[in-house]
């Protein structure tokens, strides 16, 4: 079975794109693949124009130039939220003092610095997606890439998120690639891929509000 | 739970590590001292004896011996092993009146020997204790009696232990009159290594029948020292192979379980040398925990065993704090070994699989 087939088309930089589609279109494997997490039997992806040859590469630009924020948040339990932050900086940031001082400054900005130490078991749902954000945007990436950010959360706490994801997105100049099954979250992207069965089925753009 | 289990393991690998190379070194350690208190630079023993102890020569060729230049003083010794009324063991040794062992014997109480006396023995100090014998009273040696004239305190856990008599007397004894086991050479410039080596080629020469072997070697040379090394290192060997199986075990378990924050941390960017690293250190502190515990625990350990007089008759372990660092080093490798297999088996596969645990 294949999960895509046929899918091209290049997201430009600082670009805010949604990939929506009903299950099974193969929306969260094309950000897999966007990002080395899986490979493609055929097919080149291409990031900043090169192609990454091995998995090492991938796992580089993994490190410094792409953030993954997971639907399940993908946080470790027994870490605090500030251990799990520093996570991607460790092999990139050489000084602990310095992985913890960043870390926390994006626990901060993201509006969780009085929760830096506490364990992930202890925090919210919410909190939780936050704290995988802020690991996301660890190395100052040039890319997030989102795969169902909000698909656990409420709606209130739904609006938070993308609206923080949207200000990270201004204020660090990243490309945002966010996958989501809810049209009206995808609305609020500048570009909309449509995937059925695999395939691109339609695009749309809009202008970017001022 | 299960770490805690793991490094008990391990912990029980190096105790067993330590009691038996610690035992084997106490028996490398006693022959040594018991050569250098008798003053012997050569020991001579017959060529093929597989266990000197049982080894039959001709007393005679003492007198032969001493005749070599170089050659200044020749003991002749036999000795055999008895197993006392208490329970213990005793090495007992019979000494020729010529070759200054008895006039350079340090009697702590009582006397030696007179040289005619054939029933009159000399005991260790730790034996005398062990038994609670003083000058005076009686001790049975294979179904006779003898009478202890005098006690001794050795360096050697061997000869501290042992019965020494006349060497007529333990010949009677064995049934082996006019034989002897093997004779204690002293040369004239012992500290001169090449002088050493010169004597002992010409004592070769001159008795083909015989082997002479420096004191120093001469731990090498018994078949029981050879026999309690290379079962202590079989059985080292062996304990150590177990805990390479558990930590293996242990952490091929802790990564199946822990397949999706593996695959986070790849794919968060996490290269796959940091995260085997990751693992390996994981098996390095499970087994520096247990290392922790067979110190711990493995050096009382053997001070009881010690208190067995079947065990302690003998053998005494020489753990050295060389040879605990060492046996702490060999298992951090089976630790960090351990943990090597499962951490390359972690990064064999896709992110993504290890995400959605596959």
């Amino acid at each position: 079975m294949q999960a895509i087939r046929e899918v091209s088309f290049q997201i430009e930089r600082e670009e805010y794109v949604a990939v929506t589609g009903p299950s099974g279109s193969g929306k969260s494997t094309l950000l897999y693949l966007a990002c080395g997490l899986d490979r493609a039997d055929t097919g080149t992806v291409r990031f900043a124009g090169t192609a990454p040859k091995s998995p090492a590469e991938w796992t580089r630009l993994r490190s410094t130039q792409i953030g993954f924020v997971f639907q399940t948040f993908q946080l470790i339990a027994g870490l605090t939220a500030v251990e799990n932050v520093e996570l991607p900086m460790m092999g990139v940031v050489a000084s602990e003092r310095e992985r913890s001082k960043r870390a926390a400054a994006l626990l901060e900005r993201i509006g969780l610095g009085s929760r830096a130490n506490h364990r992930i078991a202890d925090l919210s749902g919410g909190e939780a997606q936050r704290v995988a954000i802020a690991r996301a945007l660890a190395n100052s990436p040039s890319v997030i890439l989102a795969d169902e950010p909000t698909g656990n959360l409420d709606s209130h706490t739904t609006a938070q998120i993308l609206s923080l994801l949207e200000d990270v997105r201004k204020d660090h100049r990243v490309t945002l690639v966010m996958v989501t099954h809810d049209a009206q979250i995808a609305e609020r992207a500048t570009r909309v891929i449509h995937l059925l069965d695999g395939k691109v089925a339609g695009e749309e753009r809009r202008r970017e509000p001022a | 739970m299960r770490s805690i289990l793991t490094a008990a393991g391990i912990g029980a690998a190096l105790a067993s590590l330590l009691a038996l190379v610690g035992f084997s070194r106490g028996v490398d350690r006693a022959v040594v001292l018991t050569m250098e208190d008798r003053g012997t630079d050569i020991v001579a023993v017959k060529k093929g004896s597989v266990e000197i102890l049982t080894a039959v020569l001709d007393e005679g060729l003492a007198g032969r011996i001493r005749r070599v230049p170089g050659v200044v003083n020749v003991m002749s010794s036999i000795g055999d092993v008895v197993d006392l009324e208490s329970g213990e063991m005793a090495y007992m040794a019979g000494w020729s009146e010529e070759g200054g062992f008895w006039s350079t014997l340090a009697i702590t109480a009582g006397k030696r020997p007179d040289p005619g006396e054939i029933d009159g023995v000399v005991i260790g100090q730790a034996l005398a204790d062990a038994l609670g014998k003083k000058p005076g009273d009686s001790i049975e040696l294979s179904g006779q009696t003898f009478r202890v004239t005098g006690i001794s305190k050795q360096a050697s856990v061997i000869d501290d232990r042992s019965v020494m008599m006349p060497l007529a007397a333990l010949q009677k004894l064995l049934d082996r009159e006019g034989k002897v086991s093997g004779f204690h050479i002293r040369i004239d410039r012992p500290e001169d290594s090449a002088r050493l080596g010169e004597v002992r080629n010409r004592l070769a020469a001159e008795f083909p029948e015989l082997v002479f072997v420096e004191s120093s070697e001469m731990a090498n040379h018994a078949a029981i020292t050879n026999l309690l090394r290379s079962m202590a290192w079989a059985s080292s060997t062996i304990a150590l192979a177990m805990a390479f199986v558990i930590v293996l075990n242990t952490l091929l378990m802790a990564v199946m379980e822990r397949t999706r924050e593996i695959g986070l941390l790849a794919a968060i960017g996490w290269k796959p040398s940091r995260v085997i690293a990751m693992i390996v250190l994981e098996g390095m502190l499970m087994a520096s925990g247990g290392a922790l515990l067979g110190v711990g625990a493995g050096l009382p350990g053997l001070k009881l065993m010690m208190m067995h007089p079947q065990i302690g008759s003998f053998l005494q372990p020489e753990v050295t704090p060389v040879l605990v660092l060492q046996s702490v080093a060999l298992v951090l490798a089976v630790g960090a070994l351990g943990g090597l297999y499962p951490a390359w088996r972690a990064t064999r596969m896709r992110p993504m699989e290890l995400l959605r645990g596959e």
